[in-house]
């Protein structure tokens, strides 16, 4: 019962960090959308 | 079961890299799904990635946290570990697959399991995905992927494909691209001995979903009823964990060899959260009551 009780608190927390996150789409990063590379991600940065 | 897992394996690795039109122009994907995360770890900068890698997202979003928190990335990490756990790292996690892949090479294996060596991934998580990050990100405005710069070997598969695409990328090989290559050089060997070291020893995703793996919607159970204590499950988990006392340990990778080697069909994954200590005990209580039949008799 306990450990059913905290799956739906953090799905529910997912959900609402999704929803704002989605919404907010404005601060997702540069690499996220494909514009640049992440040139430390492939070690030439 | 394992067959499986293996085809799960190779077609989620096949669906992150859908873009195979990148590893020969060597031209990054910028459709509208790079927005979205997907659960293994698998690099955005790699040219045929079509999606996002959570750990990558996770630090450009601490990385530029003057700028504004973008929640999305906390979200999809929570939600994947709410819904999986870490079937993600069992059964979706592209460099998981080669690592296993490697280990299927013939030679002695080393079934050590690595208890003092498994805290290292906490501290990568804690120092080199988050408080780099947030910290140059108040120092200089923006952080720098200190885990992603340093550590992942993911990415470094990522930088060959392009360097291979783009010969002019070739000369922008430096220090810090040959410390990333004999790193990635230093995981693959080791696999070939050791079952997956890097999950076990270094990956911060684990850790993060390794935290919800207890509460999990899709999870193991022990049928203690029918256990019988043979020990075959603890004899065949490649994490050197004991299923029947740690099915739901941060460590399980969920790819079901212990459900796989139980004769008594005692371990299995159920998909919803119930409580199941009724049903169990009506097991014991048949138990019981047979074997008091088979000694009146």
């Amino acid at each position: 019962m306990k450990k059913q009780y905290y799956t739906f608190i953090w799905a529910v927390v997912a959900f609402v960090l999704l929803l704002l996150g989605i919404l907010d789409d404005g601060v997702r990063s540069v690499w996220m959308k494909g514009i640049l590379i992440c040139w430390e991600c492939i070690g030439l940065g | 079961m394992d067959k499986k897992r293996k085809l799960v394996q190779f077609f989620s690795t096949l669906l992150y890299n859908l873009n195979l039109k990148g590893l020969i122009d060597g031209e990054l994907y910028r459709g509208g799904s790079k927005g979205f995360c997907v659960p293994g770890l698998n690099c955005y900068s790699c040219p045929a990635a079509v999606g996002s890698c959570p750990l990558g997202a996770l630090q450009s979003t601490l990385g530029n946290v003057k700028r504004g928190v973008s929640t999305y990335v906390f979200g999809i990490l929570i939600a994947f570990g709410v819904a999986l756990g870490r079937v993600i790292c069992g059964w979706l996690c592209p460099f998981g697959l080669l690592q296993e892949l490697l280990y299927k090479i013939p030679t002695p294996k080393c079934r050590s399991s690595l208890k003092r060596l498994r805290w290292i991934k906490y501290f990568i998580l804690a120092v080199l995905v988050c408080l780099i990050p947030l910290y140059t990100a108040f120092v200089n405005g923006v952080g720098f992927p200190a885990f992603c710069k340093y550590i992942c070997p993911q990415g470094t598969i990522g930088g060959i494909l392009l360097m291979t695409a783009q010969e002019e990328l070739r000369e922008l090989a430096g220090m810090n691209f040959w410390w990333k290559f004999i790193l990635l050089l230093c995981f693959l060997s080791v696999s070939i001995w050791v079952f997956r070291p890097f999950c076990r020893v270094i990956c911060p995703l684990g850790v993060i979903y390794g935290l919800f793996n207890g509460i999990a919607l899709v999870h193991l159970e022990v049928d203690k009823g029918k256990c019988t204590g043979c020990g075959k499950c603890s004899a065949a988990c490649p994490m050197a964990l004991k299923p029947v006392t740690q099915c739901n340990h941060a460590e399980c990778i969920r790819c079901g060899k212990c459900v796989q080697s139980c004769n008594e069909r005692a371990l299995h994954f159920r998909v919803k959260r119930g409580d199941n200590s009724r049903s169990n005990a009506l097991q014991m209580m048949e138990k019981r009551i047979q074997s008091m039949r088979g000694r009146k008799e």
